[in-house]
C-alpha cells in the first residue's frame, strides 16, 4: 500500500524535516502534499485522496486543532488517520486531541518516532 | 529559580543537539562574539501564565542550522535560515513550558518572530528573567525567558 500523505505545517523548514524523515521511514509513499495551515490542509484533502495527515497544532488562518474538528465533522474524511507533531507538552491538551483520535508525536521526533506512530495507526505499510 | 535554569539548559542543548545536530564546546573555547552581529527571535505565549522566550544567536550560526535540520548541503535561503531559527524558539518554549506549573497547564505560543532587539519592558520587576548561554563551534546563542512572577 502506497501512501498519500499530507504535511500541514506553517513552517517550511518542519515540512521539509518532516518529508525527509518520512523518506528514511521504511514507508511506501506515492505523494506527499504539503499545506502552511488547516484552511490548506482542508483543501487539499477535498480535492485529493489523502491517507495520512502530518500536522502541527499552532498555525496561523485555522490551527492545527481546528482543522481536525472540521475532518472529524465530515462524513467523507471523519475517519482519517492523523498524527499531531508539536512542541506542544500539555497533557490536558494532548489527551484532548487524543480524544480526537490524533496520534501525538513530540517535537524534537526521530525517524523511530515517526514510523512507529504511522504504523499503529495504519499498520504496516509495506505488507 | 535554579530549577527552571537548568530546565531551560536541558531542553535547548537537547533541541540544539537533536534537531540541529549542533553539540555544544565549553565556553572558553567559543569564538570571539563580541563583534558578530545577532539574529534574534521570539515566542510569546500566554494562557495559564504570560510569557516570552528570545533566542540570540551569532549570524555565522544561522545557515549551519537550516543546512543541519534540512540535511542539505547547499547554503539554505534566508528564509530557510530565520524559518530554522524560529522553529528552534519554538521547540524550546513548548517543551520548557511544563517545568512553570506542571504538564497540565495549558498555555497558548504565538507564531515565532523575527525581531530586532529584545523588548526593553520586559526587563523590570514583574518579569523574571531566566538565562542561559550555549556555545558552539559555529557559533553562541543565548536564550533568555521572560516569564510572570509565580504567585506566592
Amino acid at each position: 500500500m502506497s501512501l498519500n500523505v499530507l504535511i500541514v505545517d506553517d513552517s517550511f523548514v518542519m515540512r521539509s524535516m518532516v518529508k525527509r524523515v518520512l523518506n528514511i521511514c521504511d514507508l511506501q509513499i506515492q505523494n506527499i502534499f504539503e499545506a502552511g495551515n488547516g484552511k490548506e490542509g482542508l483543501e487539499i484533502i477535498e480535492n485529493n485522496w489523502v491517507d495520512l495527515v502530518l500536522a502541527d497544532i499552532n498555525m496561523p488562518v485555522m490551527s492545527g486543532d481546528e482543522m481536525i474538528d472540521k475532518i472529524r465533522e465530515n462524513p467523507d474524511m471523519a475517519n482519517m488517520a492523523i498524527i499531531v507533531i508539536s512542541s506542544e507538552s500539555s497533557t490536558r491538551t494532548i489527551e484532548i486531541l487524543q480524544q480526537k483520535g490524533a496520534l501525538f508525536i513530540h517535537k524534537p521526533f526521530t525517524p523511530e518516532n515517526l514510523q512507529a506512530a504511522v504504523f499503529e495507526l495504519l499498520g504496516d505499510t509495506n505488507e | 529559580m535554579n530549577e527552571l535554569k537548568e530546565q531551560l539548559m536541558q531542553i535547548s542543548l537537547r533541541t540544539f543537539e537533536e534537531f540541529a545536530f549542533l553539540m555544544p564546546i565549553p565556553a572558553e573555547d567559543a569564538p570571539p562574539a563580541d563583534d558578530l552581529e545577532t539574529t534574534i527571535t521570539c515566542v510569546s505565549y500566554s494562557g495559564h501564565s504570560k510569557g516570552i522566550l528570545y533566542i540570540s544567536v551569532t549570524n555565522p550560526m544561522l545557515p549551519v542550522l537550516a543546512q543541519n535540520i534540512l540535511a542539505e548541503e547547499n547554503t539554505p535561503t534566508e528564509q530557510q535560515q530565520l524559518d530554522a531559527l524560529r522553529e528552534i524558539a519554538n521547540v524550546i518554549c513548548g517543551n520548557v513550558l511544563p517545568s512553570l506549573a506542571g504538564g497540565d497547564k495549558i498555555y497558548r505560543l504565538k507564531a515565532p518572530e523575527i525581531v530586532d532587539k529584545i523588548d526593553e519592558s520586559y526587563k523590570t520587576d514583574s518579569w523574571c528573567l531566566i538565562d542561559n548561554k550555549l556555545t558552539f563551534d559555529e557559533g553562541i546563542a543565548e536564550i533568555f525567558w521572560f516569564c510572570e512572577k509565580p504567585q506566592e
